[in-house]
């Protein structure tokens, strides 16, 4: 049967006319491959043969402007974030609880002008600043707060500003102390001056009652640890040895 | 024709001219779409000759690329609707019938079965491909081409009744 086939088959053969046809197109195609060949060597001689010295590297015209222009745009766009940087950072300060922080450099800024026309700036850059701050930052009820309680005035603003640093700071107390490691135990500890008060079945060494400086010793867990804190933080050594306390159970394990 | 014939496309065309319209024909079932099968894959040759190394090389372009084409051809004319042919009729009018069922029975046959079948049994049979080959050709697995002539031998002997 398949033998049929193959015999079948073999009577049939491509038309005259179609081979005719079929070897004109192929010229054809021989001469479009042809003219592209040599417009392509036309292209790739010009582009080469204009700028003698970089007849090595092609493209370079087009390349090169392209790459020259590159490092101005780059850095221009680089010092603009910068810039954008810097000026977020200021305004950020300008949110922070540190709000003195804030008004000292716009003190900087309005005292940079040297101007007398700028003077007039300058207190209204300060006035703004209270009101201004209100306004921009009026999110930050912390900083109205501060803001609203210190006086126009920057005289008058230092002296209640002190203040609410103080206040501020008794309130962080915690944060305000410090606690080493210690292997020997400190010499005040077996001074007269020096109390001992257990709190929470812990021995603390206190000393520092009408100095500068509270200091505590207290031994855990086969390690000694010295705990300090500023004088203003506390009234009395039994506060100051709760909130040593306090930082002891922040810090170190096993304290409960 | 001599082997060092240098190997360019009209000779080519001299050499494969038939060998290429039959395969068209069987991809294509018309006379018409098989004739711009053959001047499609020759004008495609022009920009690949110089990569053919010897005639044997040619050949087996050839037919891929006549398979490959007709591949692309046929899935447009799948998207048009085409049936299969179910009763043996003449295959085509507008070219005034260049064959008729009565004369090529056997071809009219395998005329009917589905591309692929056609395209093993004629590779098979009349261009004496192995399975290999013809796995390699038509990019498919052995198995796959074995498991195409099976089902194409078996069509045939419903459409012929014979022994093949």
């Amino acid at each position: 049967m398949m033998d049929q086939y193959n015999k079948e088959t073999s009577q049939i053969h491509a038309p005259a006319d179609l081979i005719q046809k079929t070897k004109q197109a192929v010229r054809e195609e021989e001469r479009r491959i042809e003219r592209e060949r040599v417009q392509q060597t036309v292209r790739t001689m010009e582009n080469t043969g204009t700028h003698d010295v970089y007849a090595d590297k092609p493209s370079r015209n087009s390349y090169g402007k392209m790459y020259k222009w590159a490092l101005p745009v780059a850095a221009a766009v680089l010092l603009v974030v910068l810039m954008n940087a810097s000026t977020m950072m200021i305004g950020r300060k300008f949110t922070s609880s540190q709000s003195d922080a804030s008004m000292e450099i716009a003190a900087e800024m309005a005292g940079g002008a040297e101007e007398s026309g700028e003077a007039a700036i300058e207190e209204s850059v300060v006035n703004d600043m209270d009101g201004g701050i209100d306004k921009t930052f009026g999110d930050n009820g912390f900083v109205e707060e501060s803001i609203a309680e210190a006086p126009a005035a920057s005289a008058e603003f230092d002296s209640a500003q002190e203040g609410e640093m103080k206040s501020d700071l008794s309130e962080d107390s915690a944060a305000e102390l410090t606690i080493e490691e210690v292997e020997v135990q400190p010499e005040f500890v077996g001074e007269a001056d020096t109390e001992q008060i257990i709190t929470n079945g812990q021995r603390f060494y206190v000393t520092g009652k009408g100095g500068d400086m509270w200091k505590t010793y207290v031994y855990f867990n086969k390690q000694g640890y010295v705990v300090t804190g500023n004088s203003n933080e506390a009234p009395d050594s039994e506060e100051f040895v709760k909130k040593a306390y306090e930082l002891l159970v922040e810090t170190v394990e096993g304290v409960e | 024709m001599t082997k060092d014939e240098q190997i360019t496309t009209e000779a080519a065309i001299d050499r494969y001219a038939d060998m290429v319209y039959r395969l068209a024909l069987t991809q294509m079932k018309n006379e018409v779409d098989a004739d711009d099968l053959f001047q499609e894959v020759f004008v495609r040759l022009v920009s690949h000759i110089q990569d053919l190394e010897s005639w044997e090389h040619v050949k087996a372009w050839l037919i891929r690329v006549t398979i490959n084409c007709a591949k692309k051809h046929f899935n447009q004319y799948w998207n048009k609707n085409v049936d299969y042919i179910e009763e043996p009729e003449r295959i085509s009018d507008e070219s005034g019938g260049y064959e008729m069922p009565e004369e090529h029975p056997v071809r009219a046959a395998v005329q009917k079965l589905p591309p692929k079948y056609r395209l093993v049994i004629h590779l098979y049979y009349f261009e004496e491909r192995t399975v290999a080959e013809i796995a390699q050709l038509t990019e498919q697995k052995e198995s796959t081409v074995k498991s195409q002539m099976h089902r194409a031998r078996e069509m045939l002997k419903d459409f012929i009744g014979d022994e093949l």
